[in-house]
């Protein structure tokens, strides 16, 4: 009723074009009436839609153009193709019984390596903390010049004469972990950890064996 | 809604699946009955009965789906490789899809997804490496390939600037106004449709599909 008197916008003559669906089609349908009383209108229509029109007939014909039948054939052969070939690989693999998982192991080969590096510095980490533990505890090891020089209360002498296994107190535990990650942590020996990492210790190979017997 | 943000690409969204809220069919149309079919014969571990048939959806299915890869990418190969993989993809996930569903619906979806990857993909390439010759000729096979008979020397020229200029006008639109513009307009897919490929609400869809017509005839003034 309105759109009897007052002329739709362009917007509104292109949501007629490109209309569907439920949303707003009482507003379209007000709109088609319109046109039908109103030849400005129609023409302003025409106007809108027509090159909208030839845009997608020629947007079709173009692809249509490049997309030939052969090429189309061509197209449909190669996918088939594809689709026959990754069939063939998926029957292979599984074969024999077990292969999987003894491929799972050869690509995961990096990732092992790596925690296998991991472990290594974690165990040189260990053995140092051995090492420094011994120290302080046992009368048969010469204690580290290092160690002692930086930090003379690590240690109070009458704990550890006191008892053949001290148990550690949380302050002497915190300055002993202080003093390996200067050691470890260190510019200069950093730099040569990961040299370090790949060379085997005498001392590590012993406390290995140790383990073992 | 009409401030939609413009920044989430579409290929964020999860490529396989579809939104749960998709209405079903009410009478499953004949590409879903036929991958639907497909479906049950993979399941069944019978694979060259379920290639047979996939031939049949590619038949189907091929011509719309490398016009549409063609007007996303402007480039033959690379449109065809599109198709390709689609195809591809469709079946290695045919598990996935839903017999309730539209399946034109989902492989637009998994097609257009693909596409926006290739043009990301042929941007960093623009960005970071020298335009190589493959380029060039690609360029020109695309323009030879337009056939020698019907229109003259002249006329063919004239299509060629027109086509030129509107697949850059098209090409400057924003990537959803693009995407919509190209399913509505050139596929005359349904906003319901649209929606479900892009995973927008129907009102958003149509505000995208008026920007990008606003925006085109604006630049493209008396040429479209």
């Amino acid at each position: 009723m309105k759109m009897d008197r007052f002329h739709p916008a362009d917007d509104r003559l292109i949501a007629l074009y490109f209309g569907d669906g439920e949303a707003n089609a009482e507003e379209r349908r007000a709109v088609r009436q319109h046109l039908h009383g109103c030849e400005t209108c129609t023409w302003r229509y025409t106007e809108l839609t027509a090159p909208l029109e030839r845009l997608r007939q020629d947007a079709a014909s173009e692809a249509d153009e490049v997309f030939t039948p052969s090429r189309l054939d061509a197209q449909r052969a190669r996918i088939l193709d594809t689709l026959a070939e990754t069939a063939h690989a998926s029957r292979v693999i599984p074969f024999p019984a077990g292969t999987t998982r003894l491929d799972r192991s050869v690509v995961r080969r990096p990732i092992a390596r790596w925690v296998a590096a991991a472990a290594a510095a974690g165990l040189l980490v260990g053995v140092m903390a051995g090492r420094l533990l011994d120290t302080g505890t046992g009368p048969s090891v010469s204690p580290a010049p290092v160690v002692r020089s930086t930090k003379a209360t690590i240690a109070a002498p009458t704990l550890i004469s006191d008892s053949p296994m001290p148990t550690l107190t949380g302050e002497r535990d915190e300055a002993m972990l202080s003093e390996i990650d200067q050691a470890v942590y260190s510019q200069r020996i950093a730099a040569l950890s990961a040299l370090d990492q790949l060379t085997p210790h005498i001392r590590q190979e012993t406390v290995l064996a140790r383990a073992i017997r | 809604m009409q401030n939609a943000p413009e920044e989430t690409a579409l290929s964020d969204v999860p490529v396989e699946t579809l939104p749960v809220s998709l209405p079903a069919l009410t009478r499953p149309d004949e590409d879903s009955r036929i991958a639907a079919e497909v479906k049950a014969f993979v399941r069944d571990g019978n694979l060259a009965a379920a290639r047979d048939h996939f031939a049949a959806l590619v038949v189907r299915q091929q011509r719309r789906a490398s016009r549409i890869a063609y007007h996303f990418l402007r480039d033959a190969a690379d449109a065809d490789e599109a198709v390709q993989d689609a195809f591809v993809k469709v079946f290695s996930h045919i598990e996935s899809f839903r017999e309730d569903l539209p399946f034109e619906v989902w492989f637009t979806r998994i097609l257009i997804n693909g596409c926006l990857d290739r043009q990301k993909a042929r941007r960093r390439r623009a960005r970071w490496m020298i335009p190589s010759l493959d380029v060039e000729q690609g360029e020109r096979s695309r323009t030879e390939s337009v056939p020698s008979h019907g229109p003259s020397p002249e006329e063919l020229l004239l299509l060629r600037e027109r086509r030129t200029q509107i697949a850059s006008a098209v090409g400057k639109l924003p990537e959803r106004q693009r995407t919509i513009f190209l399913l509505c307009h050139y596929q005359g897919c349904s906003s319901k449709e649209v929606s479900t490929i892009t995973g927008l609400n129907e009102s958003t869809v149509r505000v995208h599909l008026f920007r990008a017509v606003r925006k085109l005839r604006s630049l493209l003034g008396g040429n479209l």
